[in-house]
């Protein structure tokens, strides 16, 4: 099979569902992204990559509470797969790679 | 926090996000636009939080998490059994027979006009009823897509009452009007619906307001189609049929012309009446040929005479006339046209 490349935005989202452990759901990942990147998204967009990660195999979910001011409906969340960490971590090293393989250059 | 205490989304938006989402990730998607619009009026105050989450609904808007259109629409008609298929076919064609059943060939018939009358009235109150139909159908179609727990079937037998209320009440008052227009004749459609009432809708309406289980109910489907197929007949069918009928007619008339004419080479002028004609001239006198029109009306008019029938097209009266002389002065028409055969001419009366 080959291997599936990650866009830079699902690769944001993979990681950031991995840092919140257990605690992403849709609104929680953009404010996590918000935060750190300081880099705001649509919860369409975030709800667009979440499906396509899930349906890839990425990541998987559950439902979890539901509260008051989200009108009695519940929470979906992500964790992230063996496969989705295999994933981002050979991106990972892709990226190492490409950096070492750089040439020192004068950025002077 | 700025705004309003208890602050809420615009609902038109969130039932628009509603109908298009994919009904699989509704829940956690809506659960996440209102928490994030909470957030919103936290921060931003109402006004602002409601144009963001205008916003937050139409960036939704997506491939991904749109429902296919193909589920969007067909679903709820996946649901439908067979039985509801052919009912609901069977339904239209009857309805469109019934309509054009006063233009079939045959000896002329008060219980098929009666019935035909019923046919043509019964899709008029569909339009009426239009807006009921298409309310139900909504909460039909809504139904299926909200989830288990949500439990509000009974509104289909509030629908339902409502919509049996009104066909009861237009069908009494035609029931009054073919009694005293057509005699006994108009009884019979009568008392198959009023059978058909007893027989189904009671215990309909009482199954409907006990309904526990998520099921497609297709009676709202009906409730439109009929109308919406009644007018596409009407509208291109009894223009066409109206005029086979009325030629038809046209020709089995020429026997009696025939012997109203022998009448007058033999007796100098024509007859007063047509029942003048018998026995001598025709065993029995005949009647227009289909099953919509009544009796012929001759009249004499100093030399000459007029032979007419009529056909009855929906709300307007046909009247279709024979002057050998051509001499075509009938009142009480708004348009009049050549029927194409030598000496006749048809009305269409006020």
């Amino acid at each position: 099979m080959d291997q599936y490349h990650l866009g830079e935005f699902e690769e944001i989202v993979l990681l950031t569902v991995a840092i919140l452990d257990g605690q992403a759901y849709g609104l929680s990942i953009i404010e996590e992204i918000k935060s750190r990147l300081d880099r705001s998204v649509s919860l369409g967009a975030i709800q667009t990559v979440l499906k396509r990660l899930e349906e890839k195999g990425m990541l998987s979910s559950e439902f979890g509470e539901a509260t008051k001011v989200r009108g009695g409906k519940r929470k979906r969340y992500y964790t992230i797969s063996t496969y989705g960490l295999q994933v981002i971590k050979e991106s990972k090293e892709q990226r190492l790679s490409l950096w070492n393989a750089m040439p020192k250059l004068n950025f002077n | 926090m700025k705004g309003t205490e208890n602050p809420n989304p615009p609902r038109i938006l969130l039932q628009v996000f509603r109908w298009f989402c994919h009904p699989d990730f509704q829940e956690e998607i809506e659960g996440d636009l209102l928490e994030q619009f909470h957030l919103n009026v936290e921060e931003y105050g109402f006004n602002q939080a409601k144009w963001h989450f205008v916003l937050d609904v139409l960036l939704l808007f997506r491939p991904e998490i749109m429902g296919n259109f193909y589920q969007l629409t067909f679903y709820p008609f996946q649901q439908m059994y067979t039985s509801h298929w052919v009912k609901l076919i069977g339904l239209n064609l009857l309805f469109a027979a019934l309509i054009l059943l006063r233009f079939v060939p045959g000896p002329p018939n008060q219980v098929a006009t009666a019935f035909s009358v019923f046919g043509f009235f019964g899709a008029i109150v569909g339009i009426f009823l239009a807006p009921i139909s298409i309310a139900w159908t909504i909460v039909e179609f809504k139904k299926l897509r909200q989830s288990n727990q949500v439990n509000n079937y009974w509104r289909s037998g509030y629908y339902f009452a409502i919509a049996a209320m009104v066909v009861c009440c237009a069908f009494l008052v035609l029931t009054l009007g073919l009694v005293l227009t057509k005699g006994a004749y108009g009884l019979l459609p009568s008392a198959i619906l009023l059978a058909l009432a007893l027989w189904k809708i009671i215990p309909q309406l009482n199954k409907l307001r006990r309904e526990t289980e998520k099921r497609f109910n297709p009676i709202p489907l009906y409730l439109l189609s009929i109308p919406l197929v009644a007018f596409i007949v009407h509208m291109s069918l009894v223009v066409p049929v109206s005029q086979y009928s009325r030629n038809y007619v046209i020709k089995k008339t020429e026997s009696l012309i025939s012997a109203i004419e022998t009448y007058k080479i033999q007796k100098g002028q024509y007859p007063e009446s047509i029942s003048d004609l018998q026995p001598n001239y025709l065993s029995k006198i005949p009647r227009p040929a289909i099953m919509g029109s009544m009796e012929y009306q001759y009249e004499k008019i100093g030399e000459t005479y007029n032979l007419s029938f009529q056909q009855q097209l929906g709300a307007t009266d046909e009247l279709v006339v024979y002057n050998r002389a051509n001499i075509h002065n009938i009142k009480g028409h708004y348009a009049s046209f050549d029927a194409k055969v030598p000496h006749w001419r048809y009305y269409w009366m006020d």
